[in-house]
């Protein structure tokens, strides 16, 4: 009788497909076993990691989140491109203020968060499960990341169909584009009203992906951020040096800016820039919201591409 | 008639008479400390009943799994919580007799920006591992208490080692801001984060490093509160009853930057806990230092650990960092016993 038990067990095991796993070296250096086909992904960076990992169809099963000012949550960047809310998902912590409980009661199979916020929390949150630190800021190309991001979430196949129709995309708009435009070149900036500076951003989401995929040249500022960083701050003095035919920047839409809000932030800033800026006088100065073109996502891509086609009509 | 007094023996040598009231005082913070211990490990995000407290700590290798899987994120920030908050506020009662003003502690006196800067310049340019910031924050620690002293005896004001603290520390928390800034928006958020002194990113290594520190430096405050009745006569008259003011200041100096050093490493700066855990202590037991420096020690545990606390049940689901509730608890605990006093009576 024992025998046959065990050779029932035997049996059994031999049918059982092992639990696969793989070892993942993620941006903190760290090397980690994840699951080979995570099923219970817990996201710690909304507007990075929580839409890259909806737009690749993993399953997610929380956030990271924000608190709006009326004290409602919500997942920035991801509520913007895919409608994802916490009816949806569940919460994982607000942003910047981690619930270690919580995120373990959760049950997730893989954390992923960024370096950033979360890296000196990796102990911890390694007790709950797997966890991967991704830095978006690594002066990485931001389609870069998400492709090492998908490897790391196994979902290298559905990343490479959506890049297939970005690509088809990027080939259609440079046919469609001005050629004095696609063969200039782009800075891409944020106005800083608080303290009177200007940041140059050498990589920013979908902003300088789909710019230099379609072929637009950096402007020597840009060239000089220092390597493993991605972007730069200097004084707003130093306007003149954006000598780009094309400026983008971006808008937060929750604190009420609009896309003409950086004219109005840099005339504060740098009185008098209409007359140092190219693109100002060609009116190539384009603002695009937060939400949509931070986060590396091809659905933010179409739509920077979108406003880009309409400007240029 | 009723005893006035009691005395703490530690070993043959060591005997401490303590007063009939700070010994009930210290008696009835001891009670509530554990109190407050138990109940920071009941609640959370996810709640424990009482008795699975208990268990838990009856049974601590042998617990229920779940128990044990909550207790592992839970127990070393409230170790940390009660061990940081004695020792922040011991360091912050050192300074305050050291500097006969009641305005001393040590981000005034700059000795938590000393810490800080020689933690940030550690993992910002030197790349340092977790397990030698707290070395590097002693040092810097050091470093600024012996500076900040050397220019303060020139002065030969006790206000003049708040002033000089005071400049002290603004310059290193200039210098910090340059080494941020540089560093990039990714230091920049991990600094953010640091800054406001949270505890929730304690390990349990973390935790262990603390309780090392701990077990070294609080009996050595212990210890050293026998000697300091002197000080709180002034240099001059200490001097005259034969005491060493100086050198004894100096120590006392170094074992109040020893006392942050760890704390500000592992926790990140813990803002006015060594302010107020003194001035309460004194309007609880008077002036003795003796009798004052275990009541301080056991008012900065439970400041600490009831600010934690609030700060991650509260307030859900946000989780606000103790370093701010702090504040507000301390000022609130302030005025409390402000109010309390016989002397606004």
């Amino acid at each position: 009788m024992r025998l046959i038990s065990k050779f029932v067990l035997a049996a059994a095991l031999a049918f059982t497909s092992p639990a696969v796993a793989r070892e993942v070296t993620d941006h903190g250096g760290n090397t980690v076993t994840v699951p080979d086909a995570p099923q219970r992904i817990l996201s710690l960076h909304d507007w990075t990691l929580t839409v890259m990992t909806k737009e690749l169809g993993a399953a997610l099963i929380a956030s990271a989140g924000r608190l709006a000012p009326d004290g409602d949550t919500f997942i920035r960047g991801a509520r913007e491109l895919f409608g994802l809310n916490f009816d949806q998902i569940a919460l994982a912590s607000i942003h910047g203020k981690p619930d270690l409980e919580r995120i373990r009661s959760l049950k997730p199979d893989l954390i992923v968060a960024n370096i950033g916020d979360y890296g000196a929390l990796r102990e911890q949150l390694s007790t709950i499960a797997p966890t991967l630190m991704f830095d978006a800021e690594n002066g990485s190309k931001p389609f870069d990341l998400y492709s090492e991001y998908a490897g790391w979430i196994g979902r290298d196949a559905r990343f490479d169909e959506l890049k297939a129709a970005y690509d088809k995309r990027i080939a259609d708009a440079r046919e469609k584009l001005p050629k004095t435009l696609t063969s200039g070149t782009y800075a891409a900036i944020l106005a800083n009203e608080r303290d009177g500076t200007l940041t140059i951003l050498k990589e920013y989401g979908v902003q300088t992906s789909v710019l230099d995929d379609l072929g637009m040249g950096r402007t020597t500022l840009a060239q000089s951020v220092p390597a493993g960083q991605s972007r730069m701050t200097i004084g707003a003095e130093l306007i003149g040096d954006i000598d780009a035919d094309l400026i983008v920047t971006s808008y937060l839409p929750e604190t009420g800016e609009t896309p003409d809000s950086i004219f109005a932030a840099l005339s504060r800033i740098a009185p008098g820039y209409e007359a140092f800026l190219r693109a100002y006088e060609a009116k190539r100065i384009l603002s695009f919201s937060r939400y949509e073109t931070y986060p590396p996502s091809f659905r933010g891509a179409d739509i920077f591409l979108d406003t880009l086609a309409a400007s240029f009509e | 008639m009723m005893r006035q007094y009691l005395t703490l023996r530690i070993g043959p040598a060591i005997h401490f008479p303590i007063r009939l009231r700070p010994a009930l005082m210290m008696l009835a913070l001891i009670i509530l400390l554990g109190i407050g211990t138990l109940y920071s490990l009941r609640l959370g995000s996810t709640d424990l009943s009482m008795s699975d407290v208990i268990r838990w700590l009856m049974s601590w290798h042998d617990a229920d799994p779940e128990t044990s899987a909550i207790m592992i994120l839970r127990w070393p920030r409230i170790i940390v919580a009660i061990l940081a908050g004695a020792m922040i506020a011991t360091s912050g009662y050192l300074l305050q007799v050291v500097a006969r003003n009641g305005l001393a502690d040590p981000g005034l006196l700059g000795i938590s920006q000393g810490g800080m800067a020689a933690v940030v310049l550690g993992v910002a340019v030197f790349g340092l591992s977790p397990a030698w910031l707290a070395w590097a924050g002693l040092a810097g620690g050091f470093a600024t208490a012996f500076f900040v002293m050397a220019l303060a005896y020139r002065l030969s004001s006790s206000t003049g080692l708040i002033l000089v603290g005071l400049a002290v520390g603004i310059v290193l928390s200039a210098a910090i801001e340059i080494i941020m800034v540089r560093g990039g928006i990714l230091q920049f958020a991990r600094w953010l984060a640091w800054s406001h002194g949270s505890l929730t990113s304690v390990s349990v290594g973390g935790a262990g490093m603390v309780a090392i520190w701990a077990a070294v430096l609080l009996p050595m405050a212990l210890i050293a509160s026998g000697q300091m009745m002197p000080l709180l006569l002034g240099h001059e008259q200490a001097a005259g009853i034969g005491a060493s003011p100086r050198r004894l200041s100096l120590f006392l100096t170094m074992i109040a930057a020893a006392l942050a050093a760890p704390i500000v490493a592992v926790v990140g700066p813990i803002a006015f806990l060594g302010l107020i855990a003194g001035h309460i202590a004194r309007a609880l037991v008077g002036e003795r230092p003796a009798e004052v420096m275990p009541v301080t020690m056991l008012c900065g545990a439970l400041i600490l650990l009831i600010a934690d606390t609030a700060g991650r049940t509260l307030f859900l689901p946000v989780i606000v960092p103790a370093g701010i509730l702090v504040s507000i608890a301390g000022v609130l605990t302030f005025l409390i016993a402000a109010r309390l006093s016989p002397s606004s009576r």
